[in-house]
């Protein structure tokens, strides 16, 4: 039932918000996933460079990974739990499902059975098929990224600018990420952290560790209840790549309109950029997947062998607009 | 009744003017007093010098100078000759003009970049500080009255050809602009000190560029004439069109450095970067930049042509045949015979470095096309044209009569 709730998200049709609640997701907050709906549209009917289909998933308790059979990794933060036997059990009824479903289309859109994903009774499992059609753009997206973009967007390995200069106010959603970047700079004066997953004492706990840098900016936190409001009046909005994997990352991009720079980065963001730029977005910092990456998922569900790569073990790319 | 409230409205006017002329007289002193403070520093103490050798950023946090852009070890000369009285320092403002704007300067003030450094004789820079003051940037003048010609090869102070201590408001001074005291004081340190790679940094210089290019800051020029050291430009070929620096000539450019290569990534980033910002902040400018930009280029000696809608096509035995507009022709000397030449014909050939026009044969000539991106059409078309290695380039040999 959770998973045809989700499918119906991913149909743009009205779900029960309930099923959200367990991660904290506020209601009002979870949409379509536009973004990945349309970048998926668009990199079937363009074509990957190489690869005619999925040949293997890795559903985790930390990161979805998907291996495509022209080797792009695709990865995308996991919003459910489950035990390893029953995230292997169900990785592998995925992957022969792409035997006949090339890009699971079947599953991700139409009306597969849900029962491919028994067993993994962490809730909320309604995320599962989210996890997994961002891991899937993101491993149809790697090949274009590698190749240093087309015509929409440019892969830099590095940029030779501070996308944080010229601001003065700065939100960040997701608890990391640009953090500690944005609590160095000087000029930086408030900083609000927005986290779902992560409570108020955690948040203070992760500045206190700056010291008096910490100390002569305004510094606040909430539960992202507020972000909405909060992004009217910011500068800087820095988004974490995860938002995509939980369905908020539209409500937020579409409330950040109004801000003077919008950043996009993590992980999970490694997707093709053109979605992004269409709705306001400056800056994407993400990263290449590894092929050593789904090995690491398959024999691991819990993620920990996935941490040396996904916790700093990858160099970053820069995406920006044409 | 009316006569009293104009009145009043004038007095309210003089008041703000002079708050605002008190904040701007207190800004100078504090600028002044901080460099001077900085500057003794060095010159004095040996601890200080020895710390700026090993952990700057520490160093420099003492003089309130807190920056991500500060590298580890930063060194500094033994002596140094400088002035710091307020016309030195700051230069005099005048009325923003009607003229453009330079957009490495109005980049600044739209948040792309930290700090501007735009080179020029001082009268004609300022108008530029005054728009600076204007949108509430810092803006002072180069310490020294010059420009450095061998940017990138300056380790030391005291070599650099043409370039001596500044002394009054006037000279051909580089203008910095910046949106903080902080970094405007950075960039002005980093000119009197040789701190190459923080002043890239500030400028949003790719560190490549700032190491291998003597022309790295030939882009931020106000003036013509220009010095050129046509072996350290990029070998001719076929590029993207944000590549294009001399696009500058019009008015019209994004990257304010010149790219230690016409495919280095991080010039292609700075100038994307730089991009977004003009499609917010000046659409209509940033519209126009395509056109003018995909051009061809073309370079004998000293002087630059740019051929903006000029067309390209194979003509046999790996030359190309360039058709262009005479009047659409722009160059960096008016009275070049290289460039009467061109504007005289409509028609070029172009051949490794050689250049054919009319009854000239022009030879260690440099031939850039800067056209679509990657995997654009143009590209595929233009698929046959390939970079003449640098070892092949010969200096600009003058011009020979053609035989037929």
């Amino acid at each position: 039932m959770l998973v045809e709730s989700l499918r119906r998200v991913l149909m743009g049709q009205s779900w029960d918000p309930k099923s959200a609640g367990d991660v904290g997701l506020k209601e009002s907050a979870m949409q379509r996933p536009e973004i990945l709906c349309e970048t998926f549209t668009d990199l079937k009917a363009k074509g990957p460079s190489c690869a005619r289909g999925i040949r293997r998933v890795a559903l985790g308790n930390y990161f979805t990974v998907v291996e495509l059979d022209d080797c792009s990794i695709g990865a995308a933060l996991s919003y459910y739990q489950g035990s390893s036997e029953a995230l292997q059990t169900a990785s592998a009824r995925i992957t022969d499902l792409a035997g006949s479903d090339r890009w699971l289309d079947g599953l991700l859109f139409g009306d597969s059975t849900s029962s491919l994903l028994q067993g993994i009774t962490s809730v909320p499992e309604n995320l599962v098929l989210m996890s997994l059609l961002a891991a899937v753009v993101s491993a149809l997206s790697a090949s274009l990224i590698m190749e240093g973009g087309d015509e929409t967007f440019f892969a830099a390995p590095s940029i030779p600018f501070d996308p944080f200069d010229g601001v003065n106010s700065a939100v960040i959603l997701g608890l990391g990420g640009y953090l500690e970047t944005l609590m160095m700079k000087e000029e930086i004066k408030h900083v609000h952290v927005a986290d779902l997953k992560h409570s108020v004492q955690d948040m203070k706990r992760s500045i206190s560790r700056f010291g008096k840098c910490a100390s002569n900016k305004f510094v606040t936190f909430s539960d992202g209840s507020d972000t909405v409001g909060r992004l009217q009046t910011a500068e800087l909005v820095c988004i974490t790549g995860s938002a995509l994997c939980n369905g908020t990352m539209e409500a937020v991009l579409d409330a950040a309109q109004h801000c003077r720079r919008v950043i996009v980065q993590g992980q999970s963001a490694s997707i093709h950029p053109r979605a992004f730029f269409r709705r306001g977005v400056d800056l994407i910092a993400t990263t290449v997947k590894p092929i050593e990456l789904i090995k690491c998922a398959e024999s691991d569900p819990s993620g920990r062998q996935l941490k040396q790569f996904l916790e700093g073990g990858l160099p970053w790319i820069y995406l920006l607009p044409r | 009744m009316s006569g009293n409230s104009s009145h009043l409205a004038l007095k309210e006017a003089a008041r703000l003017l002079n708050g605002r002329m008190d904040q701007l007289t207190a800004q100078r002193s504090r600028i002044v007093h901080r460099l001077q403070s900085i500057v003794n520093a060095v010159i004095t103490q040996n601890s200080f010098r020895r710390l700026m050798q090993s952990r700057a950023p520490v160093a420099l946090a003492k003089f309130g100078f807190c920056h991500s852009s500060i590298p580890s070890q930063l060194t500094v000369p033994s002596k140094v000759s400088v002035y710091y009285d307020d016309e030195t320092v700051f230069g005099i403002q005048a009325e923003p003009s009607d003229n453009k704007i330079p957009v490495d300067i109005r980049l600044v003030s739209y948040g792309a970049k930290p700090v501007a450094l735009h080179y020029g004789p001082a009268d004609l820079l300022g108008p530029y500080a005054g728009w600076a003051q204007s949108q509430s940037l810092v803006s002072m003048l180069s310490p020294f009255d010059g420009l450095p010609v061998a940017f990138a090869e300056r380790e030391g102070l005291g070599d650099e050809i043409g370039q001596r201590p500044a002394k009054g408001p006037g000279g051909y001074r580089g203008l910095i602009v910046a949106s903080s005291e902080s970094q405007a004081m950075l960039a002005w340190l980093s000119l009197l000190f040789g701190w190459h790679h923080l002043l890239g940094r500030l400028l949003n210089v790719p560190s490549c560029c700032c190491t291998k290019n003597r022309n790295c800051l030939w882009a931020c020029r106000s003036d013509e004439g220009i010095g050129l050291d046509s072996l350290a430009f990029p070998p001719s070929g076929i590029f993207d069109w944000h590549y294009n620096v001399f696009g500058g000539h019009l008015g019209y450019q994004l990257l304010c450095h010149f790219p230690c290569s016409f495919d280095c990534r991080e010039s292609l980033a700075a100038a994307l970067w730089h991009l977004s910002h003009l499609r917010n902040h000046d659409p209509s400018y940033a519209e126009l930049l395509p056109a003018t930009l995909r051009s061809v280029v073309v370079m004998a000696g000293r002087c630059v042509c740019l051929l903006p809608g000029a067309s390209v096509r194979a003509a046999g035995e790996d030359g190309f045949r360039i058709d262009y507009m005479p009047e659409k022709v722009r160059s960096n000397s008016f009275s070049s015979s290289f460039a009467n030449v061109i504007r005289k014909s409509s028609v070029m050939m172009w051949r490794g470095d050689e250049l054919f026009v009319a009854n000239n044969c022009l030879f260690g000539c440099s031939c850039w096309i800067f056209t679509g991106g990657s995997g654009s059409a143009d590209e595929k078309t233009f698929s046959r044209v390939s970079s003449v290695p640098k070892k092949r380039r010969r200096e600009f040999l003058g011009f020979f009569p053609r035989i037929e």
